[in-house]
């Protein structure tokens, strides 16, 4: 029984239960957690595609290079959402537990447990490259509010000048 | 739970009617006092709440358009989702009535490879909602052969098409079924569908729970506890309650009654309750109103005076650099009184 | 044997409640509160534009105060049940849609997917019948017999502090597009909703400033922007200067002008923001080509009606200038710029509101003698319609190659689709003019997907909840841009020219946004015009 095999066998399983914990802030009901019939929107079908995609990326052990399209169709989602960066960031990590844990439960694989060194490289290099991620569409969002400003759509409201947006005691007003 | 509760609500109806009815004297009460009630309920009950939304006026055209309006001769207008004339606004109310057009229209996000969303035609509402509706509808009618004597012909020809497959003995209807599996596909999509769990109110599992009662205990009337049913004595008591001369012949068994009180209770609730869409759908500004509003000016009753801010107000303000900019004004500046005034 | 510490992992994940992460909760939703911080709630309006737009007559503005929505408290006037109660009762008589509204909900759920917001936030209360039922369990508890004797039994909720809060998060998430209207099988109309829960939040002066702000400068100066009658000018002679340079051909405009046949009434943004200028030189360029006699207003400068967002009695004091001015100067009749929801308003409420319009001549187009009988009550003519005529009778010269350099597509305003169903206008004047592609079927026309920002969401210190909000729409873009290239969004509304183009930014970097009547000038051939091959269109940098 090989590790290729195991992550084969095991793919979906992981995969729907590392969807599950990126997307819950909830605990679910056990009673829903048939995952396929639930109800989809472009943020969980988002998620869900891309880390499938990873998923496969990380047990074949891809280039990294190959990481940046599915971590950007995810790390676009969560820089919008509320999360602090390490918040958007963690779940990615969740994987490597998921794994672990499937692994462990199944008795004929568990032994693999002990080769998930490279899978598990390869989890921490998408990590960080999700960090680089997160930063470059933050900074867009930003470059996007600056360009909202010099557009001059901001002259509906006196915070015309973008150092006024910095401006603590503004917000209130 | 929500849900928990409808059931347990319904059972205790049921354990109501059931012992009630066996009580001497009691027959009288569940077999004419309450269905006279109930049915005054539910007729007064609907005059009123449609007296009360016809009290408020409809102030603005609010159309929700769902397709091309009419406009110039070379654009095709699309007449039944932006309809003009009224017979076009009866046409759209038509269909959305009978064939519940919008949510034919239902699509469901979903996800494929790609990445790429799409939002694909999903009409298990739908059908699940004609089904339901349309059982519903028959077996009403089929009832109405408990009601009139002699039985019009109408209702034999709908009874031998919706007992065509001719299954057992006494025959079983098609709608039937229907109404079983409309109320219980209803209820599962509520339990099932995340969200609409979610949103789903005791006020939306009770009233399924009790048509599916309903619609069981009349089947176990007629199909499986036909012992203590006689037919003739239950025609006699719905023809009597008809023509308002109400008699209660032989005995009848407690399952009529149950059956009867859970119509009774449906028809009570029924003014009350969310079940009134049935009335209001002809009332939805948005689909009953025409796309005329700017060749028709449609009336508010009671709209406001308000006048704008003037433009002799806004001219005073700003003359001086009207003025200057070469922007034409009613009244010129006087720059020699100002002068003047000066000295 | 590793231990998994998912458990561990997972509270770096959940702080707080926090609804925006496409999870369905398992607590019922009247026990789910909300909480307000920055980048969630749009920054309430300023005192002193309240107390300005108090004063005015036909206005009311109470409660004018210095007030954050992260405080605890909101500095209610003390009464502020009975106001929110009797100002319900109230409406409930004005208006029989939300009498109907609020009675016939069945809560089957199509409308729950339909909606932008919850299809980009997952907050399940983003569901338009979760955002109307925020209002229906108040009225439910209050004005029906079940639940006055029911309560909470029969969905019934009594009026808090907390369900105020509640109003003013969900309320300012709503972009009233009236998509879910379109799939309720009873019509119900999420827009009415919303506009009742702002109208109610006004009464004990919840509002906020993106909106209030435009409102008080479009009483003001005639526009949102709160350019005064020489700015206004100022800024549409740059655009004829810059038309002039582009063309060679100079446009020949006025202000204010008493006898022109036509008032041209379009939203300010047109003639000041990026890109939507480009828009307004297009009109300056086509009005020229067929030498209408026409005039700009200073008083009347504003086609769009931040009233909408805020209450009836608003939306009809700003809406009244456009007859006003119409009267003073002579006109015959108005033509309207490209703006979304300034339609919804001058389609199915100014007649109602300021008309009837008996001052005013029924339209009839001065170059093609087309009569505009769809408009023939109200007395104004959108543009599109104009256009389209134009193109119809063949009034204008078109070379498409001038816009090789783009690929469009066409977004349908919500207001312009769904209030007043003008489709397929913009559609015939780009097939005129431009080579363009559709995006997929169940996102355009009726179904057209809002930009997420409408109904003055369009600050940005939500910037991130917009972004949300405009995925839907972003998702379908990125399709086309991905399958054909396309590199332009075309619209007719002035706040989706400001709004997706942040958007297309964010999501879809190379994706631009314009008006249709900037393409349309774009491909014009023009008399004795002098042009320059523009590599960019009217975008060109000379």
């Amino acid at each position: 029984m090989d590790l290729a095999e195991g992550f084969r066998n095991h793919k979906d399983k992981i995969v729907d239960k590392w969807v599950e914990y990126t997307l819950s802030t909830y605990t679910s009901s056990s009673f829903f957690i048939k995952e396929r019939d639930t109800f989809a929107n472009p943020v969980g079908g988002n998620i869900r595609q891309a880390l499938g995609k990873l998923f496969v990326l990380f047990s074949k052990g891809a280039d990294s290079k190959e990481y940046v399209a599915p971590l950007e169709q995810i790390m676009s989602i969560r820089s919008v959402q509320e999360f602090t960066p390490s918040q958007a960031i963690a779940p990615l990590n969740a994987v490597k537990h998921i794994t672990r844990e499937v692994f462990a439960a199944d008795k004929e694989r568990s032994h693999l447990i002990a080769e998930l060194y490279d899978f598990e490289f390869a989890v921490d290099l998408a990590l960080l490259a999700a960090f680089d991620i997160y930063m470059n569409y933050r900074e867009r969002l930003y470059q996007v509010r600056m360009a909202e400003v010099k557009s001059g759509s901001q002259i509906l409201t006196d915070s015309r000048c973008p150092s006024n947006m910095l401006s603590e005691n503004d917000k209130g007003l | 739970m929500k849900y928990a509760f409808s059931f347990l609500a319904v059972i205790a109806l049921v354990l109501i009617a059931g012992l009630g009815s066996q009580i001497p004297g009691m027959p009288y009460l569940f077999g004419v006092a309450l269905p006279y009630l109930a049915m005054m309920i539910f007729l007064g009950g609907c005059v009123y709440r449609v007296v009360q939304w016809g009290k408020s006026p409809v102030p603005f055209p609010i159309q929700t358009t769902c397709g091309q309006g009419k406009s110039l001769d070379f654009i095709k207008h699309n007449r039944l989702e932006a309809p003009n004339t009224t017979a076009e606004v009866v046409a759209r109310m038509f269909l959305e009535v009978v064939t519940f057009r919008s949510l034919f229209r239902n699509t469901k996000s979903e996800i494929y490879d790609g990445p790429k969303i799409t939002y694909e035609s999903s009409k298990w509402l739908w059908g699940f909602a004609l089904i339901f509706h349309y059982s519903f509808l028959i077996v009403i009618l089929r009832h109405m052969r408990l009601f009139l004597d002699p039985v019009p012909a109408c209702l034999g020809w709908l009874e031998f098409w919706d007992g065509l497959f001719q299954v057992g003995a006494p025959t079983w209807y098609m709608t039937d079924i229907g109404l079983l599996a409309g109320c219980a596909l209803l209820f599962g999509r509520r339990l099932i569908t995340r969200h609409v769990r979610f949103i789903s109110l005791i006020n939306d599992y009770f009233p399924l729970v009790l048509i599916f009662t309903i619609a069981f205990t009349g089947i176990l009337m007629r199909f499986f506890l036909r012992t203590d049913i006689d037919i003739v004595t239950i025609k006699q008591l719905t023809v009597g309650l008809v023509t308002f001369s109400p008699t209660i012949g032989a005995e009848i068994g407690a399952i009529f009654y149950i059956h009867l009180f859970l119509v009774c209770v449906l028809l009570a609730y029924f003014p009350f309750s969310k079940l009134m869409h049935f009335a209001g759908v002809f009332f939805s500004p948005t689909r009953n109103m025409k796309n005329t509003s700017r060749s028709e000016r449609h009336i508010n009753p009671w709209n406001p005076t308000i006048r704008p801010h003037s433009y002799s107000g806004y001219e005073d303000e700003f003359r001086e650099f009207m003025v200057e900019a070469d922007i034409p004004v009613e009244k010129e500046l006087a720059p020699v009184k100002d002068e003047k005034d000066e000295e | 044997m590793a231990v998994p510490k998912l458990e561990q992992l997972s509270k770096s994940v959940v702080q707080g409640p926090s609804l925006a992460t496409g999870a369905i909760p398992t607590r019922d939703w009247m026990d789910l509160p909300v909480v307000f911080k920055p980048g969630n709630y749009a920054y309430p309006a300023k005192k002193e534009k309240v107390e300005y737009l108090n004063s005015q007559s036909g206005l009311d503005f109470p409660n004018a105060r210095e007030w954050s929505p992260e405080d605890e408290d909101w500095k209610l006037p003390e009464d502020w049940k009975e106001i929110i109660l009797k100002g319900l009762k109230e409406r409930l008589d004005k208006f029989r849609s939300l009498k109907i509204f609020m009675d016939c909900c069945v809560r089957c759920g199509a409308c729950a997917d339909k909606c932008h917001f919850f299809l980009g936030t997952g907050d399940p209360k983003n569901m338009p019948v979760m955002r109307a039922e925020l209002l229906r369990s108040v009225y439910r508890n209050d004005f029906t017999l079940g639940g006055k004797i029911l309560g909470k039994m029969a969905g019934g909720r009594e009026m808090t502090v907390d369900i105020l809060k509640e109003w003013f998060m969900y309320s300012y998430q709503c972009t009233e597009c009236r998509r879910c209207s379109v799939f309720c099988p009873y019509g119900i109309d999420t827009a009415e909703v919303t506009m009742m829960m702002r109208e109610l939040l006004h009464l004990v002066g919840i509002g906020i400033n993106w909106i209030l702000e435009p409102v008080s400068n479009s009483n003001r100066t005639g526009n949102h922007m709160g350019l005064q009658p020489h700015t206004f000018k100022d800024n549409v002679d740059f655009l004829v200067d810059d038309v002039e340079a582009l063309t060679g051909v100079r446009p020949n405009i006025s202000f204010n002008r008493k006898g022109a046949e036509i008032l041209f009434i379009t939203p300010s943004a047109d003639v000041f923001a990026e890109p939507g200028l480009y828009t307004a030189m297009g009109y300056l360029a086509l009005f020229e080509a067929i030498g209408l006699d026409y005039t700009w207003s200073t008083y009347a400068s504003e086609g769009g009606n931040f009233g909408l967002f805020t209450n009836n009695e608003s939306m009809k004091k700003l809406n009244a200038k456009m007859y006003a001015e119409a009267e003073r100067l002579g006109v015959k009749y108005i033509i309207g710029g490209e703006c979304g929801h300034m339609w919804r308003v001058v389609h199915q409420y100014m007649n109602t509101m300021n008309g009837p319009a008996d001052f005013l001549e029924k339209p009839v187009s001065p170059i093609t003698g087309t009569v505009f009988e769809n408009a023939s009550s109200s007395k104004m003519v959108h543009i599109s319609e104009f256009t389209a005529d134009l193109i119809k009778h063949g009034k204008l010269k078109f070379d498409k190659s001038r816009n090789s350099h783009v690929k469009a597509t066409y977004h349908d305003s919500c207001n312009t689709a769904r209030a007043m169903g003008l489709m397929d206008e913009p559609r015939y004047i780009l097939d005129h003019v431009v080579d363009w592609v559709e995006m997929p079927e169940n996102t355009i026309r009726e179904q057209t997907f809002c930009c997420g920002s409408g109904t003055g969401l369009n600050t940005d210190e939500i910037m991130e909840l917009r972004m949300r909000s405009g995925l839907p729409r972003a998702n379908a873009v990125k399709y086309v841009q991905e399958k054909h290239d396309v590199n332009m969004l075309s619209c007719v509304c002035a706040i989706d020219r400001a709004t997706l183009t942040s958007l297309m930014d964010y999501w879809n970097p190379g994706v631009s946004v314009c008006g249709i009547t900037e393409l349309v000038a774009n491909a014009l051939i023009q008399e004795g015009e002098n042009r320059p091959e523009l590599d960019d269109g009217f975008r060109t940098l000379l």
